[in-house]
Parts: C-alpha cells; sequence; structure tokens
C-alpha cells in the first residue's frame, strides 16, 4: 500500500514535471521563433477553436542577416583584395570570458574564417577554425565544430567548395544548437558579431581617396547594408531586456545614423520581374548614392565599434 | 502496481518525445532540405520551425546584386501542399508557387540589391476535422553563376 502510494506519488510529480515542460516548451516555441533567425512574432492572435477544427490564423516574421559565408563572397565577388591585418587576431581568443565578448567574437572569428578561406588561405582558415571552435565549446555551442569536422577541413584544405560546405555546415550548427537551447540572446550577438566584422572588412578594404565610389562594386555592398541593419536592429529589439544587448543595440543605432544619411530615390515605377531571361531577374526602381564623406564617417563608426569589441 | 509503473514510463516517453520533435526539425532540415540546393551554396542560416495548418510565416532579407539566388521550401509529408510566394518590400507580388503546381524552389537574381519578403503558408484543409503539424525549413543558397545550377 505504501509502495502504491508512493508510485502514485512519484506518477503525480511526473506528470506534473511533464506538463510543466510542456508548458515551457511552448512558451520556449514563442521564445525560439522570436529567435529563429530573427523571429518577430505579429500577430498570433485569433486562434479559434470551432468544435475540434481548428481556425488558425498567425503570422510571424524572420529577419535575416548575411551570413559570414555569404558576407565573404560578397566582398571576393565585389573584387576586393585579401588583407590578413585586418582579421581580429586569434591571440586575442584569451581575452574573452563574457558572454557577449565570447559570442560577438565567435560572429567576428566566423566571418574572418570565411574572409581568409574565400581568398585561399589555407593555414589560416584552419587557425581561425580552431579558434572559432574554442570560443564555441567556452560558450557551450559544442556541436558547431567537432573533432570530425577539423580532420575533413584539414584533409580538404584544398578544395574550396568543401570547404565552403564545411563553414556553411558549421554555421547553421551553431544556430540550430542555439536557438535549440533557447538562447536568443546568445544567437542575436553571434549575428551581429559575424555582421559587425563583413561591414569591417568591407570599408577598410575601400580606399576613398583614391578610388572612385561611383559604379564601386564593394562600395555598392557596403550601402547595401542600410537594408540589413534594419534587419539587425529588428532582431536586437526582440532581446533588449538583456543588458548585453540593450547595449548592442546603441551601438547598432548609433551606426544607423550614419546610413540614413545614404540618398534613396525611389521611382513611381513598379519593379518588375523579367521571366524572359534564363533565370527570373527582379528589375528595381531604387538610385542610391553616397559622398565620400558619408562612407568615411561610415568607416569610422565600424572600426570604432569593432574595436571596442575585439579588445 | 504495474500500472503505476506503466504510467511512470509513458509520462517518461512522453517527455522525451516533447524535445526530440524539435531536434528532428533540424535533421530534417539538415538531411533532406538541403541537397535541393544543388550547386548553389547554403548561406548556413537555420530557418526551421514546426507550423500548423493554418499557419503563416515571413522570412524579411536582403538579396544582393550580382549573385544567383535560390530558395528552398520543404515540408515533412504529413503537411499539404505549401503555399510559397515573394514579395518586394512595398508588398508587391514578385513570385507566387500557386501556378506552378506548387513548386517548393525559385532561382533568381536581382537588378539591384533588395529586401525580399519570402512568404510560406500552411494551407487548411476543408475536409479535414483536426489541424496537421509538421516541420518546414526554408533554406537560401547562392552562387556567382559558376557554381549554380
Amino acid at each position: 500500500m505504501r509502495i502504491n502510494y508512493l508510485f502514485f506519488r512519484v506518477f503525480t510529480f511526473i506528470v506534473f514535471f511533464t506538463s510543466v515542460l510542456m508548458f515551457l516548451s511552448c512558451s520556449d516555441d514563442k521564445k525560439k521563433d522570436d529567435l529563429d533567425n530573427e523571429f518577430t512574432e505579429k500577430d498570433m492572435n485569433s486562434n479559434v477553436e470551432n468544435g475540434g477544427h481548428i481556425d488558425r490564423e498567425t503570422r510571424k516574421i524572420f529577419h535575416t542577416l548575411p551570413s559570414p559565408i555569404e558576407t565573404a563572397l560578397i566582398i571576393k565577388h565585389s573584387g576586393a583584395v585579401y588583407d590578413e591585418n585586418l582579421l581580429n587576431s586569434t591571440k586575442n581568443l584569451s581575452r574573452y570570458s563574457t558572454n557577449k565578448s565570447m559570442a560577438l567574437n565567435l560572429g567576428i572569428y566566423s566571418t574572418d574564417l570565411s574572409y581568409a578561406s574565400m581568398f585561399d588561405q589555407t593555414q589560416t582558415s584552419i587557425l581561425y577554425m580552431a579558434t572559432a571552435k574554442k570560443l564555441a565549446e567556452k560558450l557551450g555551442i559544442l556541436e558547431m565544430i567537432d573533432e570530425q569536422t577539423m580532420r575533413k577541413l584539414e584533409k580538404n584544405i584544398n578544395n574550396k567548395d568543401v570547404i565552403m560546405t564545411i563553414i556553411s555546415e558549421s554555421f547553421m550548427n551553431s544556430n540550430a544548437s542555439l536557438m535549440q537551447n533557447e538562447r536568443p540572446a546568445v544567437l542575436s550577438m553571434v549575428l551581429a558579431g559575424g555582421w559587425i566584422e563583413g561591414l569591417y572588412l568591407a570599408t577598410q578594404l575601400v580606399d576613398v581617396d583614391k578610388a572612385d565610389i561611383v559604379e564601386n562594386d564593394l562600395v555598392d555592398r557596403v550601402i547595401d547594408q542600410r537594408l540589413t541593419i534594419t534587419n539587425l536592429i529588428s532582431l536586437l529589439e526582440l532581446n533588449k531586456d538583456f543588458e548585453d544587448i540593450a547595449s548592442l543595440l546603441e551601438d547598432i543605432k548609433e551606426l544607423n545614423a550614419s546610413f540614413e544619411k545614404i540618398k534613396v530615390e525611389v521611382s513611381t515605377k513598379k519593379p518588375l520581374l523579367n521571366t524572359t531571361a534564363k533565370i527570373a531577374k527582379i528589375k528595381s526602381n531604387i538610385q542610391v548614392s553616397v559622398t565620400p564623406e558619408i562612407l568615411k564617417s561610415l568607416a569610422k563608426r565600424v572600426k570604432k565599434i569593432r574595436d571596442k569589441y575585439i579588445l | 502496481m504495474k500500472i503505476f509503473k506503466k504510467s511512470f514510463l509513458i509520462a517518461l516517453l512522453f517527455a522525451f518525445s516533447v524535445y526530440s520533435v524539435k531536434a528532428q526539425c533540424e535533421e530534417f532540415a539538415q538531411s533532406e532540405c538541403k541537397s535541393d540546393l544543388g550547386n548553389y551554396l547554403h548561406d548556413g542560416n537555420y530557418n526551421a520551425t514546426t507550423l500548423t495548418q493554418g499557419q503563416h510565416i515571413e522570412l524579411v532579407k536582403t538579396f544582393y546584386s550580382g549573385l544567383n539566388h535560390r530558395i528552398v521550401v520543404c515540408a515533412t509529408n504529413e503537411l499539404p501542399d505549401i503555399l510559397f510566394e515573394v514579395f518586394d518590400g512595398d508588398r508587391n507580388l514578385i513570385f507566387s508557387n500557386k501556378n506552378e503546381d506548387y513548386i517548393m524552389m525559385w532561382d533568381f537574381t536581382v537588378e539591384t540589391s533588395q529586401q525580399l519578403i519570402v512568404s510560406i503558408t500552411v494551407p487548411i484543409s476543408s475536409d479535414e476535422k483536426f489541424a496537421k503539424s509538421g516541420c518546414t525549413a526554408v533554406l537560401l543558397g547562392f552562387s556567382t553563376g559558376s557554381i549554380g545550377e
């Protein structure tokens, strides 16, 4: 009888515990959705059950940022050169001990790794992959890069396609792990760090005093970030209750002030889709122009923010 | 006594299954969807979640000029055909798979870099009494032309 009572109590506890887990899971899903690459839940209303027939209208928004690998490809495709001096030194790794510094610099090192790999810098790629692995482990993201991945990287060091795939998979593992473990603030800081580093590299690689900034692909990609920074702000706004995010958000908003000086003209003509081409092409009604002064101010602000995060 | 033991095990299994759903969704995105990107390089972002019929998600992203882009949408078998649309920043409809036999991928380029909205809707079936749920993933790939299919 006493044993039965004991089992009854254990069973009650399990049922209660499971219910709590389910509840947390549901709210975690909401949190996760907020994070899932920047989920903004806009409208979760009208969950109406009609006699078992669920009439559910929901709308959620993901705001995505360019990944480190996309950033690196954009930089290379713009005709930029490789400059190893611009990378965050791997010697700085020991400096990072807080969640914020580790998360931001995991993003920064991921972009540096992608940039080095895109320019076939094999030894640097291995070094930065190993550094990203250590930092990810310090952050508790054991799934990002395992020993097998490191061996695969070393084995295929001269095969760029394989290396790019490894980096892409590592980044996806890291994102998925942070989402599954409900770590939205850390995830958003990793993404922010990667984006800041990409912008830092691009702005440092443009010599505003010497280069023609009109019809300059790299300059165009820099000013394209005026679009992406709005996604980053939306992402950070979701987690601004975290102290680390609040201060990061301030820096990004300050940076956005420079982007807002860029002149954007939109014609009244609607954009069209050219379907006659082999691949569909979305035409545009936007004209953007920037002055050397704005670019210099942007480069200065990005450097100031990035320097603060790497030291 | 036996009933309590069984109930105990059932409760444990139930608790475990709640958490395995999330991991399955990631596994699904990794193993079942990535191959549809073909020679396009996956950007590495993880956009996957469990959706129920009637739910709608949007993904806002800057697509850069000079690259070829591929969007791949995939969903687990229990879900009906997914409505996949692309809008520009002013909500002009650019692409819908509704008239394309619900094709789950689209390749395109942009004349100038711009924000696009990838919209995914899991429709409600009128003949279903209960809404079904399943994993849905949106993967984005790009190429510079030489590696794209």
